[in-house]
């Protein structure tokens, strides 16, 4: 079944929000089903519960109290849904499609994903090259190590150990809006009980005299002096005890620590140490190694005896998933609430009130509901309907806004594409470099290279391939991972190998003799680097079988020693959020060589993966490939643009906002494998049009598709006012509303008054379904009416084939005029300008049209899928049974069927019967009709509203407004020549006035019209009768030298602009002959 | 050329005949009384089709214009077409088209009552008028299979229901394409097909196989026995010139001189069911006779004889 | 006001029972009690021309 291949597109949303249920959090789900929440604008939550502890120091046992967080949102097909566990017929019970997938969240009846965000690579020391490094403080350079530090909840923290001019280095990490930047020796010292002479060994043992310049090594002379002047740093501050150093740190940072303002240095310093630097590690010898190791990297780097990692390249970033967003918004929110709890209890405290009972937990929690707890789940269903973060810390997150969308159902890939949609950040759209941008090789088979938006998110918005997972807390059995036991039999495999364990001390050597193992962020220790090639076998070998215990998603980033390449050593990960897609292994022969392994990018670049197209991609023997490629078509993803489809099968119980529906959708003849693979059927988005190339541009379809707009309005009942109203103030379903036709009444119980809702825009619609709900008797009631407008293609729509080839119809002929096949009869549909091919380069479509034609004689599909030629051959070596070109194994069908070898046909005008002189190329092509239709779009006005202050009209299309004559309009016009058209444009249509003008001074504003006294007139009930207007200028108080001239209004309007500022435009009139 | 009649007596043969199929020769005519058959044929020839609908209850999932829609396209037999009035000339009912003269009522009432899916066909179109009824495609002889229960308007499942009220009018295909008669019309050229015997007689018995194989439709044979090349089936012949290119790249150019007859077609008509494919065609020539009388009667002719000097003359005197 | 607003007939989202309704009714289905309802058809009858209409 192609549901479970779909099932696999949406898993890593939905198993990421499982896990945020799993760890701990305890929901409760209400009766009511997400239909429901869509149909009644609500919100698809349940009710969050928490335990909490209540500690007393008297050492007795502690108290669990339930608390209610409020209503969290739920996202569907998470374990907590209803649709969870249902199959095809039970998820149509429900109302919804029997395809659903879930992985969304129902918000006020809308439907949202998260978005998936590039976040650095976790517990990874990244080297970095960032001028704006230089600006932290005197003597700065613009180098640095910064390692995002993860914790097992995923809220992390990233620490940056900077390069100082004078060779030493300083450790930075914000708290509270703030970086603080700490010497390296103090951290160190302050670690761990240690000497200073081992200090200076370990960050010496890099380097070695015996390797001066050659493979791998990275260590340089001026390491040793390096190393005294860290130590020298903390000598000078007089440190020279942990205990000193903790005091020094903890006397810096006690302002700052929340909570801990009147605790002792020390444990303020052992809590920024456990809070602040390295926190994905809780062993401070673990967080000493790491250190080290990532200021050997640094001074590498600076010595540039190793390169700095890209942050830009797939292969330095992970994933930022739904449910540990949230997570770590919750978590965030939850620490708030309880700080605010401990602040009220300790003021009733301090106030000595005497009442106040610290032990009475009645009363405690009656003072703990002073917080509210609801607002929590309130907090998160806030940010996922807008998807902005409010947080004071920022989460260590580049920015606040925008990591939610609506997902549009436009079209079903659409609606898949959005749950394989990775986006690089909202900080990279705005800057102006472009490398962010870039498509980069290490993204190969993670990122499909296609399918990006053009113009503003290009290259920042990328999509997954359809191979590429996102690893998970769950194992492929669904059940919790053991993070501690998968570690463990990690550590075991490499010590049984000869990795010398790191702790209790870390060995006193470095590469090129020997590397460092890190596991997670963690050194665990070094291992020869004669051995370590076949210690990345044997645990690839391991990876792929089953009952190892070493998880199959594992990446062995090993990066091997090099001359001034990246820092070497054998990274090891096993965390959630990584991209992994499968590869077959082909260096072990022995395991059916279809051994599935599971790469990450980090890897990969180190990696020999072959194409199966036979060849071996240019590495020769040198390197012999070690892995394959499935596939060639895994490194593309799913996508279908603007087109309109069949895009939901639950149509009739929707209530989305506009909905665009193609009413004779058919299956395409030429398909792709994963056309089939992804049940495409189900949901198809075109029809299959004859396409004749031609140069007459016409075309005549006979699809159409029905606009659904829903409206959404409060409601009571009201008497019928109008033919179309019923009884109950609303409309009668499957009634005709024409435009400005009223459809529904609203009666406003307070102040009394009925109003009516008039229909707007330029198309008549049909009324499609009409519901009401009242949440309950006080509650007001809401109204759903869903209108329906039939759109038949007109001109001006816009279609396209699958190939980009776009295009708006320009033409609808009659049938009869239609050129005609003389053997067939056959007629186009459509017919297209064979100069939309040579620049466009599209000879796909050009293929599709012979392979369509060939499918569709023989009754039979045909296979588009990309790069099958290639790989069919490297299976049939060089078959000779296969003909070298497509066009020739195309060609011979046609043949076969007694038609044209090049698909071209004898075609006969439809107006005069007589032969076209040409052969003309015609067969079926896919045609998908885009959402962009002109009755969406038209606009044309030649009076009407405009603007109060100029006088010219106004723009917008909802508004009757016109559309702006330009510059570059009017430029042309005055290189035509068109004079009159130009005054037409400019002036008689859009501001023309007669002003008066006094000639006396010659001012444009001092004028105005003298009433007079008509009252006689008036009460005969006669029409006035034209008065003679009596103009004077006020300022030279007579109606002398009046005169009216033609201008634009704008202008008087800039006559009275300047003389708001004291300046007078006086105006000289001359008659036309004298000027 | 003065006074020279330009009158022709084109000529019809039938070659096959079925109900909804008909394959003719005409000659003694040029394409414009070909292609104008052609077009009248498609476009104006009158049969009857829903054209209004009534809808009371419908549960269905297809809406309401689109199952009007899908009921329009059901061909309906149109014998009496050419005799009924266009209901917009209609004298008896005011032009509202509802009367027997210009009009045709038919119910449909269907509602699922099984678990098993219901599939409403054009034979659950209930008409009291029999001349007027859907097409009935199934094989008088065969078996009653699931395809020959007629044209499947909606699926409905159960407690689904249709209930609707629709009127047939008389329409021509110009106006909607649900009132065109003919699924196919096409005639093509007769060609004329005149071998080279003595060119072709240079070439092996070899040369003429691939040249016979060069169409890709079978216009020439090789005799068994003598190995000549002939025509086999002239009208087969798709003008592709694919022999014509063979014989070139063979060096061998002018081995066959083809040439479309200029005064002979050979239609080949589909019908849609609603009339026969013989009476269509009987039809089509009938409106063409009223068109040209339309014109040659009317008072702008007369008017324009000083502009169109001698073919209004002969439009009116024939 | 009118005096004898004609009462509308509502079929219920959940278990498709038909409600009838008044003026300041609580919307509610009588049967199971699920608070979406949908309006019914109309008895007018509807004219679909199918030409025009597609």
């Amino acid at each position: 079944m192609g549901n479970e291949e779909l099932q696999d597109l949406f898993r890593h949303h939905i198993e990421s929000f499982d896990y945020l249920v799993e760890a701990g959090l305890d929901t409760l789900l209400l009766r009511i089903k997400p239909i429901t929440c869509r149909q009644a604008k609500i919100s698809y939550t349940g009710k969050f519960m928490a335990d909490v502890y209540f500690e007393y120091d008297s050492g007795s046992a502690a108290i669990r109290e339930s608390f209610n967080f409020g209503q969290l949102p739920i996202m569907l097909k998470s374990k907590l849904c209803h649709l969870r566990a249902a199959d095809p017929s039970k998820l149509v019970s429900y109302k919804e499609e029997s395809s659903e997938m879930g992985g969304y969240f129902i918000l006020n009846g809308l439907e949202r994903v998260v978005r998936l965000l590039i976040l650095p690579k976790r517990n990874y020391p990244m080297s970095m090259v960032r001028s704006s490094f230089r600006d932290r403080r005197e003597g700065h350079t613009d180098k640095a190590v910064v390692v995002r530090c993860v914790r097992e909840d995923e809220s992390s923290v990233t620490v940056k150990l900077y390069y100082l001019r004078n060779g030493s280095a300083r450790l930075g990490f914000w708290v509270q809006g703030r970086e603080y930047l700490l010497p390296v020796g103090i951290v160190l010292k302050a670690l761990i009980d240690t000497t200073d002479h081992e200090i200076y060994a370990s960050l010496t043992c890099c380097y070695s005299e015996k390797y001066d310049k050659g493979k791998g090594v990275v260590g340089t002379r001026l390491l040793g002096e390096r190393a005294q002047i860290i130590l020298n740093e903390v000598q000078d501050l007089n440190l020279f005890k942990r205990s000193q150093c903790l005091e020094h740190i903890g006397e810096y940072f006690q302002p700052v620590m929340q909570g801990l303002e009147n605790a002792s240095y020390s444990v303020v310093a052992e809590a920024v140490l456990k809070d602040y630097i390295f926190v994905h590690l809780d062993n401070n010898y673990d967080k000493f190694n790491l250190l080290i190791f990532m200021v050997q990297k640094l001074f590498s780097f600076v010595d540039q005896t190793s390169v700095p990692d890209n942050p830009d390249s797939l292969q330095n970033q992970e994933v930022l998933l739904p449910g540990h967003l949230i997570t770590i918004y919750l978590k965030e929110k939850l620490e708030d609430w309880l700080y605010r709890v401990k602040k009220l209890l300790q003021d009733e405290i301090n106030k000595k009130n005497k009442t106040f009972d610290l032990a009475d937990l009645a009363q405690v929690k009656k003072f703990m509901d002073k917080a509210p707890a609801k607002h929590i789940s309130l907090a998160v269903e806030n940010m996922l309907k807008t998807g902005r973060l409010v947080t004071q810390t920022g989460l260590d997150l580049q920015q606040r806004a925008g990591f939610t969308v609506q997902a549009e159902r436009l079209n079903y890939l659409r609606f898949i594409s959005h749950f394989r949609a990775v986006h690089r950040g909202a900080s990279f759209a705005g800057l102006r470099t472009t490398s962010v941008r870039k498509l980069l090789p290490e993204s190969w088979g993670f990122l499909c290279p296609v399918h990006t938006p053009d113009g503003e998110p290009c290259g920042l918005l990328n999509h997954m391939t359809c191979t590429c997972r996102i690893t998970s807390y769950f194992d492929s059995q669904g059940e919790i991972r053991d993070f501690y036991k998968i570690r463990m039999s990690i550590l075991s495999v490499l010590v049984e190998v000869g990795m010398l364990p790191a702790l209790p001390k870390l060995v006193q050597a470095g590469p090129p003799e020997v590397l460092s193992v890190l596991l997670d962020g963690r050194v665990v220790g070094s291992m020869s680097s004669s051995v370590i090639e076949k210690v990345v076998a044997h645990l690839r070998r391991l990876k792929v079988s089953a009952a190892s215990g070493i998880p199959d998603d594992l990446e062995v980033g090993y990066v091997p020693l090099s001359i001034d390449g990246t820092y070497p050593g054998l990274y090891l990960f096993t965390s959630a959020s990584r991209f992994v897609r499968p590869v077959k292994n082909i260096s072990n022969p022995t395991t059916e060589g279809q051994a599935m392994e599971l790469i990450g990018p980090f890897e990969q670049v180190y990696m020999e993966i072959k194409c199966p197209d036979g060849g071996d991609g240019g590495r020769r023997n040198a390197f012999p490939a070690t892995h394959e490629e499935i596939h060639p078509t895994g490194m593309l993803s799913v996508m279908a643009k603007q087109t309109m489809g069949f895009s939901l099968q639950a149509l009739h119980c929707r209530a989305d906002q506009k909905l665009y529906h193609l009413q004779t959708p058919q299956s395409p003849i030429v398909r792709t494998s994963s056309y089939t693979k992804y049940n495409m059927d189900e949901y198809p988005t075109g029809t299959n049009a004859i396409v004749a190339t031609e140069s007459i541009d016409l075309a005549d379809q006979g699809n159409r598709s029905g606009r659904v707009h829903t409206m959404f309005r409060r409601s009571n009942v009201d008497k019928s006012m109008h033919s179309s109203i019923d009884s109950d103030g609303l409309p009668y379903v499957g009634q005709t509303i024409k435009p400005n036709e009223p459809f529904c009444s609203i009666y406003h119980e307070v102040t009394g008054v009925t109003r009516t809702n008039k229909r707007k825009g330029s198309e008549p619609a049909v009324v499609d379904y009409v519901a009401v709900d009242m949440k309950s008797k006080n509650n007001i009631q809401k109204v759903n009416i869903r209108f329906r407008q039939p759109r038949n293609p007109v001109i001006g729509d816009k279609f396209s084939s699958r190939h980009g080839q776009k295009g708006v119809c320009s033409q609808l002929w009659p049938d009869i005029d239609m050129p005609f096949s003389g053997v067939t009869g056959m007629r186009p549909d459509l017919i297209i300008n064979p100069h939309a091919f040579p620049s466009r380069m599209t000879i796909a479509m050009l293929l599709e049209s012979i392979a369509a034609k060939g499918g569709s004689l023989q009754g039979k599909y045909v296979d588009a899928t990309p790069f099958s030629p290639a790989v069919k051959k490297a299976d049939k070596g060089t078959g000779s049974e296969h003909p070298n070109s497509l066009v020739d194994e195309l060609g011979q069908k046609l043949r076969e069927k007694g038609f044209n070898y090049h698909g071209v046909e004898v075609l006969y005008s439809g107006v005069y019967g007589t032969e076209l002189t040409c052969e003309i190329f015609i067969g079926p092509v896919y045609y998908q009709r885009l959402r962009h239709m002109v009755s969406d779009k038209f606009q044309v006005r030649s009076t009407g509203t405009i603007d109060q202050v100029t006088r010219q009209p106004i723009k917008g299309r909802k508004r009757g407004g016109g559309i702006r004559f330009g510059e570059m309009e009017r430029d042309s016009m005055l290189a035509h020549g068109a004079a009159y058209l130009l005054h037409d444009r400019l002036h008689t249509c859009s501001d023309h006035h007669i002003a008066n003008v006094c000639t006396l001074c010659g001012s444009l504003l001092t004028t105005s019209y003298l009433q007079q006294q008509k009252r006689v007139s008036e009460i005969r009930g006669l029409p006035p009768r034209p008065s003679s207007k009596k103009i004077i200028c006020h300022s030279c108080q007579t109606s002398k030298g009046m005169e009216t001239v033609a201008m634009p209004f704008v202008f008087r309007y800039l006559a009275a602009e300047l003389a708001a500022m004291n300046i007078k435009l006086t105006l000289q009139l001359s008659n036309g002959a004298g000027a | 050329m003065e006074g020279k009649s330009y009158q022709r007596f084109p000529k019809i043969k039938i070659r096959e005949m079925k109900d909804d199929f008909l394959k003719f020769e005409l000659r003694d005519t040029d394409a414009s009384m070909a292609n104008a058959l052609r077009r009248v044929m498609i476009a104006e020839v009158p049969t009857i089709a829903i054209d209004l609908v009534e809808i009371e209850v419908n549960s269905s999932v297809l809406n309401d214009e689109f199952i009007a829609h899908r009921l329009g396209l059901i061909p309906l037999t149109s014998e009496r077409a050419m005799s009924m009035r266009f209901s917009r000339d209609c004298d008896a009912c005011d032009g509202d088209g509802q009367c027997e003269f210009c009009s045709v009522e038919f119910h449909l009432r269907a509602k699922c009552m099984s678990d098993q899916t219901l599939d409403v066909t054009s034979k659950d179109l209930y008409t009291p008028d029999h001349t007027v009824v859907p097409v009935d495609f199934s094989d008088p002889a065969g078996d009653e299979s699931a395809e020959q229960r007629g044209i499947i308007i909606v699926k409905l499942r159960r407690g689904q229901e249709l209930r609707l009220r629709a009127i047939a009018r008389k329409g021509i295909g110009k106006d909607h394409a649900k009132w065109s008669p003919a699924a196919t019309v096409t005639f093509m050229y007769e060609p004329d097909i005149r071998i080279n015997e003595e060119l072709m007689e240079t070439l092996t018995l070899e040369e003429k196989r691939s040249w016979v194989e060069s169409s890709p439709t079978r216009v020439f044979e090789i005799d068994p026995d003598t190995h000549q090349v002939y025509v086999f089936d002239a009208e087969a012949y798709t003008y592709d010139d694919e022999v014509i290119k063979k014989a070139e790249a063979m060096g061998k150019a002018g081995l066959v001189d083809i040439t479309a007859k200029e005064d002979s077609f050979i239609f080949t008509v589909e019908s849609t069911g609603a009339i026969k494919a013989s009476q269509l065609v009987l039809n089509a020539i009938e409106i063409l006779k009223q068109k040209l009388d339309a014109v040659r009667l009317s008072e702008d002719t007369v008017e324009a004889d000083d502009q169109f000097g001698e073919l209004g003359a002969h439009m009116r005197g024939g | 006001m009118d005096p004898q607003p004609e009462p509308v007939t509502y079929i219920c989202g959940d278990c498709g029972m038909e409600n009838t309704l008044k003026p300041g009714d609580v919307i509610q289905c009588r049967e199971c009690g699920y608070r979406i309802l949908y309006k019914k058809r109309t008895r007018r009858k509807i004219d679909q021309c199918s030409a025009t209409s597609l």
